[in-house]
């Protein structure tokens, strides 16, 4: 811990993991509390795997093409957008495909972005940072993009937070005053969409529905409103994401791996409480 | 009480795709200022009814009617409160929150709540007896303060109207009694419309009785006779007469074990 304490005021490729997993938290706590009331913790599986997707088709247009100033982040937002909103419609028009077109999603996302990284030349070496995180591998440019996408994701999942919860807790009842339940529905699988390519950043495609739902589920056994779980979700994201980094660098261990496993143990030892506390009642 | 209708219906046929009609040809007038309950069997399309009423399905045939008016327009005017078992319990929402889902609507602006639908979302709990309950979590409540505090949300909405699925299912027969007489208060105010399963106990409260089996028929309460409950529930009706001993003639045989006093 000490190590890393003073590692962390020398490098600035720490200083930058640890801003992003910081920011990445804010939006993980409040959409992640969104995602856990309206329970769609799959649709959120298949966006991220999507995700891999854009990044291999961005980097096969910027090595192949010469579209330089195309990032992976940038292949990454337009996929996750667009799994969001193909999604988004299908649930809408036609519920019963649904968990069909989920999963087809979710293994084509995947499927063409390994074919365009077996084609891109010279970038293999990342895949396994893209799947597995690899907060270290966030750069500087990136950083900004980072903080922009999470003050977006922050606006709009406030502003409208009255109906959202409304739409989590009632659907129908919403929609018979007047709310525009559709449009609340596809924004919320957009900001979802957001939130994901944030936490992409620092947990990886394969790991980021364990930190989206974790720091929520946690702090759904404290709060008592959505208000209060979305602060406390972002207080746990943010000790996980920190803590998990802390002890990842010390340990020499994949950082997006420790980040989940320690989410994963605080939820299972706070629902292990909960459970023998339900028994002794 | 006035003449003008709360909730019509003519000729109104839905069925589900590939199914035969939930309700075929049904034409009723509930007038407004009416506490009326909607009865029948499982299935017997009293939720297709209601979900007619308010738009949420769309006639196969003929028309619905709120206040005159076609169901998509008016329906701001309803106080709607769903089957319970819809809901997630654990939800984390505070009772005031939840009333205030009432308040919302397509001119709301972005943000806070202001102060006029603060105060209306107060006056809703006071008048349903949960005024001190405005910061407890809604998942902390009984099941009958649940109710109230949905019933709350329907008032929420300033209503012409409250129409209420099933409001007192799962709920014991004493915390129903309380139920039905904080509706027959708002009902002085209100026109009320109740889904029940349970014949025997609300035709002591309500004035007008819908039955719905396929078809519908309206019949004030007084009038509901063995014939009609036969009628519409077939030879396995059970209930529990409220005005009559088991020596009148015409009593139905059957009565419920443990059946309601």
């Amino acid at each position: 811990m000490n190590a890393f304490l003073h590692d962390l005021a020398r490098h600035a490729f720490l200083q930058h993991a640890l801003l992003a997993g910081l920011l990445a938290s804010v939006a993980c706590g409040v959409v992640g509390t969104y995602v856990v009331a309206r329970r769609i913790a799959y649709i959120a599986g298949a966006i991220s795997h999507c995700v891999l997707g854009g990044i291999g088709a961005a980097g096969w247009l910027s090595a192949t093409a010469g579209w330089d100033w195309l990032r992976p982040l940038h292949g990454a937002i337009l996929a996750a957008v667009a799994a969001a909103v193909v999604i988004g419609a299908v649930s809408l028009r036609a519920r019963q495909s649904e968990d069909t077109v989920i999963g087809a999603l979710w293994a084509i996302g995947m499927a063409s972005g390994i074919v365009f990284i077996a084609r891109t030349p010279g970038y293999q070496e990342d895949l396994i940072g893209y799947l597995f995180g690899n907060i270290l591998l966030v750069a500087p440019a990136d950083l900004w993009l980072v903080a922009g996408l999470d003050v977006a994701v922050l606006l709009l999942g406030l502003l409208f937070y009255h109906q959202f919860q409304a739409v989590c807790f009632d659907e129908e009842f919403a929609r018979l005053r007047g709310v525009r339940v559709e449009t609340f529905y596809l924004l919320l699988l957009v900001l979802t969409a957001l939130t994901v390519v944030l936490l992409v950043t620092v947990v990886g495609i394969v790991l980021v529905i364990a930190l989206l739902v974790l720091p929520a589920a946690v702090a759904g056994h404290f709060a008592r409103t959505l208000w209060q779980m979305m602060g406390l979700a972002a207080l746990a994201s943010a000790a996980f994401t920190t803590g998990g980094l802390a002890l990842s660098y010390g340990l020499n261990l994949p950082s997006g791996a420790v980040i989940v496993l320690l989410a994963g143990g605080v939820y299972l030892a706070l629902s292990a409480r909960g459970l023998a506390r339900w028994r002794r009642s | 009480m006035n003449t003008v209708s709360a909730v019509s219906a003519r000729g109104l046929t839905f069925a589900f795709p590939g199914d035969p009609p939930a309700l075929e040809d049904v034409t009723f007038t509930i007038a407004e200022g009416d506490f009326a309950s909607v009865v029948g069997p499982n299935g017997g399309g009293k939720t297709t009814l209601l979900r007619l009423l308010l738009g949420l399905l769309k006639p196969t045939r003929g028309e619905a009617r709120l206040f005159g008016q076609p169901p998509e327009v008016a329906r701001r005017q309803v106080g709607y409160l769903a089957q319970r078992a819809r809901l997630d319990p654990h939800f984390p929402v505070c009772v005031r929150d939840v009333v205030l889902m009432g308040r919302l609507g397509p001119g709301r602006p972005v943000g806070p709540f202001g102060r006029g639908d603060k105060d209306a979302a107060r006056r809703a709990l006071a008048e349903v007896g949960l005024a001190d309950a405005a910061r407890r979590p809604f998942a902390a409540l009984s099941g009958g303060q649940k109710q109230r505090a949905l019933i709350a949300r329907a008032l929420a909405c300033e209503p012409r109207l409250l129409l209420l699925d099933e409001p007192t299912a799962s709920l014991d027969q004493h915390v129903e009694g309380e139920l039905f007489a904080l509706l027959r208060e708002l009902n002085r105010r209100l026109t009320v419309i109740i889904v029940s399963h349970d014949l025997g106990f609300v035709s002591r409260w309500v004035r007008t009785v819908v039955c719905v089996n396929r078809r519908v028929a309206v019949h004030p309460t007084g009038e509901v006779t063995a014939e009609i409950i036969r009628e519409m529930y077939g030879d396995e009706a059970r209930l529990v007469r409220h005005d009559r001993h088991a020596t009148d003639p015409g009593h139905p045989s059957a009565g419920r074990p443990g059946g309601r006093p």
